[in-house]
């Protein structure tokens, strides 16, 4: 089971700072302002479909991480990802 | 008998749309928009690639609703995405009727055509268990007054409306296409039964084309809102243009209306089908379905009202008999649907003690 | 011809019979009433607006009557038509000429869909427009009413209108509403501005319009490059200041204020996208008019798009 974007073709973006980023999901018609975390997942599982552990691994090192402890982040990285399939914009598969 | 009203002439001749006076494009862009209309003339216009040659201003109008009609399908889309991840553990197979049928089945008669609401169709046996999967997904009741409630749940073919909390979207969520108290009883599980998976999914469906064009029919003449007559009337022409070129249709439509007892409607469907949008049905067709014709008095008073209650609620289309039209029709429809003590009951109920919105 | 050529008998009459098309800004309406004040308050803020004589169309067809009930007789009333249909509920007949100036931004709002809409204030100067989109009660209006009074040239007071093609800003100039305290304000901050008889007890409080400035209404055709997006605040007390906003929070807030952004799906999205990265981005806190004014005096658009804009499908 892993993580994938709901679609490539109908995920759009836009930033001008890196902290923040504005998602514009076509399927559902919504737009979201997501923090750079849930941007680096989104732009993470543009390039393959990961499971949630990869993902933290691959997360880790881009968002600096050493600051908290393993536990803290993977949780982190849980809750972002079910906030990220409830606002549609990924699924599990 | 019908004046060449503008909104009928493009309808059925839409390339004759191009030598339009701006006074006569100002009266259409109204008509059309009334009738809801007026996305759908813009994609017949744009499939003959003659939107061009429409003068900008009224040809403004016609694309500001373009916009319109193209969320619409992203809508009804992503709203069906929601609901067979809703039903995914029911185990009942959606089946979807009208609007959102035509939109996922790629009908033409879904071009341009704008609706609120979601339905669908379930054995009635699974009513409770797709309620409550629903329910689960933030599909809430819409009629909390008791006797709304009731009413539904007793009478009707459908369970009471649900919005979703979020989204606000609404799904009717029906067993039949008639009320239980209606005096047509088409078979449900013969529908659902014929009812045919949509290209490319295993768990959503869509009516067979012979009872598509039925439902459409009995959805028209037994509907107490006739606002979107005309338009009503467009799907069902626009479904029998496009199932004709089916080898057996026209031979199904017959068989399949008398097997459901749905000889009237279909009677009346094709009959103003063909007056105010000409379109093409077969000659032995309307023999087929003589027995549909009701006695001469009684077709010559429903000429008179649909005549009128079929064009778009604008000035331009209405004489001094209109507004009587549509309050006949109502009740008619009403009338149809259910037995005369409870129709006396529902009206009055309806008049005198249900809250009035804000 | 403009309105101003009909003497107010000749207004009243073609008001009753065929009906007047009235330009404003690129839209067309055909106005039908017998109410008279709808007619004075024509005939007083719409004096130096075109009339449409020939080949007629109209992007609305509206007209404003008096419903035939029994409460004509004792609490007359006002309806707004569409089409010849009723798209709001009737109002006291005193409130017909608002009633109208909200029908004519409802027209707007509810149909034309080539451009992003964004509920906001939209002024300009030396080629650059500023829109204020604000919520009701932050004061958009009034900052507006002062800034067309003082050299900036009236856009629109209620609606921006981003053509979606080219990003470029399409000025609907239309008499500029005003609430409450406000209406002093303004009068005494302009006491040659012109104003349409005050209405009490409206949905919104006490309202009148200001007449928009005769230079906004001859130049309304010609489009403008919007370079700040500036959303005002009325603070009581409050010392000027003019905040960075992040371009990111702007776009959001600027969605949240639109009329059609999510109507208009992917394209939408871009049109916003643009125009964000287009503008620099404002919180503006105000008490002064004066203060106000000379901040917005000093606004300069930025040297060149942010390009920053990672915009992209993914």
């Amino acid at each position: 089971m892993e993580w994938r974007l709901i679609s490539s073709q109908a995920v759009s973006y836009c930033s001008w700072d890196d902290d923040e980023w504005v998602f514009y999901n076509n399927l559902s018609g919504d737009t979201h302002l997501l923090s750079s975390a849930a941007a680096q997942v989104l732009l993470g599982l543009r390039q393959s479909s990961l499971n949630a552990l990869r993902l933290t691994e691959a997360l880790a090192q881009r968002l600096q991480a050493e600051k908290v402890t393993d536990e803290e982040f993977s949780f982190q990285i849980d809750y972002l990802l079910n906030e990220l399939n409830t606002l549609g914009l990924i699924e599990f598969s | 008998m019908i004046p060449n009203y503008l909104i009928l002439q493009a309808l059925r001749e839409p390339e004759t749309l191009i030598s339009l006076s701006l006074p006569d494009w100002d009266l259409l862009i109204c008509q059309a928009r009334r009738a809801n209309l007026l996305a759908r003339i813009c994609l017949l216009l744009d499939e003959r690639s003659l939107l061009k040659q429409v003068p900008p201003k009224p040809r403004q109008h016609l694309e500001w609703s373009r916009v319109i009609s193209e969320k619409h399908i992203q809508a009804v889309h992503w709203e069906i995405t929601q609901i067979r991840k809703a039903l995914e553990k029911v185990g009942v197979p959606v089946v979807l009727l009208k609007g959102a049928a035509y939109v996922m089945a790629k009908l033409p008669s879904a071009k341009g055509r704008l609706f609120s609401d979601i339905d669908i169709i379930v054995p009635k046996g699974s009513l409770s268990v797709v309620e409550a999967a629903l329910m689960l997904h933030g599909w809430a009741a819409t009629h909390h007054d008791a006797y709304d409630q009731r009413y539904y749940r007793t009478w009707m073919h459908e369970l009471p409306p649900m919005r979703h909390i979020k989204r606000k979207t609404v799904i009717d969520v029906h067993h039949a296409i008639l009320p239980e108290t209606a005096a047509l009883h088409p078979d449900s599980a013969k529908l659902l039964a014929a009812a045919q998976f949509l290209d490319g999914y295993d768990d959503v469906k869509v009516f067979a084309p012979a009872d598509m064009v039925l439902h459409s029919a009995v959805h028209l003449f037994h509907n107490d809102q006739l606002d979107q007559g005309l338009r009503d009337l467009v799907d069902i022409d626009s479904l029998l243009r496009h199932f004709s070129r089916l080898p057996t249709f026209w031979t199904d439509l017959s068989v399949r209306a008398h097997e459901l007892g749905l000889m009237r409607p279909l009677f009346y469907a094709l009959r103003y089908a063909v007056h105010f949008l000409n379109t093409p049905v077969p000659s032995g067709m309307m023999e087929a379905i003589q027995n549909g014709r009701p006695n001469p008095l009684t077709l010559f008073f429903t000429d008179q009202l649909f005549e009128r209650a079929l064009l778009p609620a604008h000035k331009s289309c209405s004489d001094w008999l209109t507004g009587a039209a549509r309050q006949i029709l109502y009740v008619r429809a009403t009338w149809l649907r259910m037995p005369s003590l409870l129709l006396a009951r529902h009206l009055f109920h309806k008049a005198f003690i249900s809250p009035k919105p804000e | 011809m403009n309105v101003s050529a009909l003497t107010p008998s000749e207004l009243k009459f073609r008001l009753k019979k065929a009906g007047i098309y009235l330009q404003t800004g690129s839209f067309t309406t055909h106005l039908k009433t017998t109410i008279p004040s709808v007619a004075e308050g024509i005939g007083l803020l719409y004096a130096d607006y075109p009339l449409v004589e020939q080949d007629c169309f109209a992007d609305f067809h509206i007209s404003l009557t008096r419903p035939r009930n029994l409460r004509r007789w004792f609490k007359p009333q006002v309806l707004f038509l569409f089409d010849g249909n009723t798209i709001f509920k009737p109002l006291p007949l005193d409130q017909a000429f608002p009633m109208l100036e909200w029908g004519l931004n409802w027209c707007v709002s509810t149909h034309v869909n080539h451009c992003l809409m964004i509920h906001a204030a939209v002024v300009e100067k030396g080629g650059f427009a500023a829109i204020m989109p604000a919520p009701p009660g932050s004061g958009k209006s009034t900052l507006c009413a002062a800034l067309v009074n003082r050299g900036w040239r009236l856009l629109s007071d209620e609606l921006a209108l981003i053509r979606v093609s080219d990003g470029k800003l399409i000025p609907l100039p239309r008499p500029v509403s005003l609430k409450n305290e406000s209406i002093e304000i303004i009068r005494r901050y302009e006491p040659n501005a012109i104003f349409s008889r005050k209405v009490a007890d409206t949905i919104k409080g006490t309202v009148a319009h200001m007449k928009a400035p005769a230079d906004s209404i001859v130049r309304a055709a010609e489009v403008v490059q919007v370079a700040w997006v500036i959303f005002p605040k009325y603070q009581a007390g409050a010392t000027a200041c003019l905040e960075t906003l992040p371009q990111s929070r702007a776009f959001m807030r600027v969605a949240d204020n639109s009329f059609n952004y999510s109507l208009l799906g992917l394209q939408g999205f871009k049109a916003m996208t643009n125009l964000i990265d287009a503008s620099l981005c404002y919180d503006f806190t105000y008490s002064k008019l004066d203060d106000a004014i000379e901040i917005f005096g000093a606004l300069r658009p930025q040297a060149s798009n942010n390009h920053h804009v990672y915009a992209n499908e993914l």
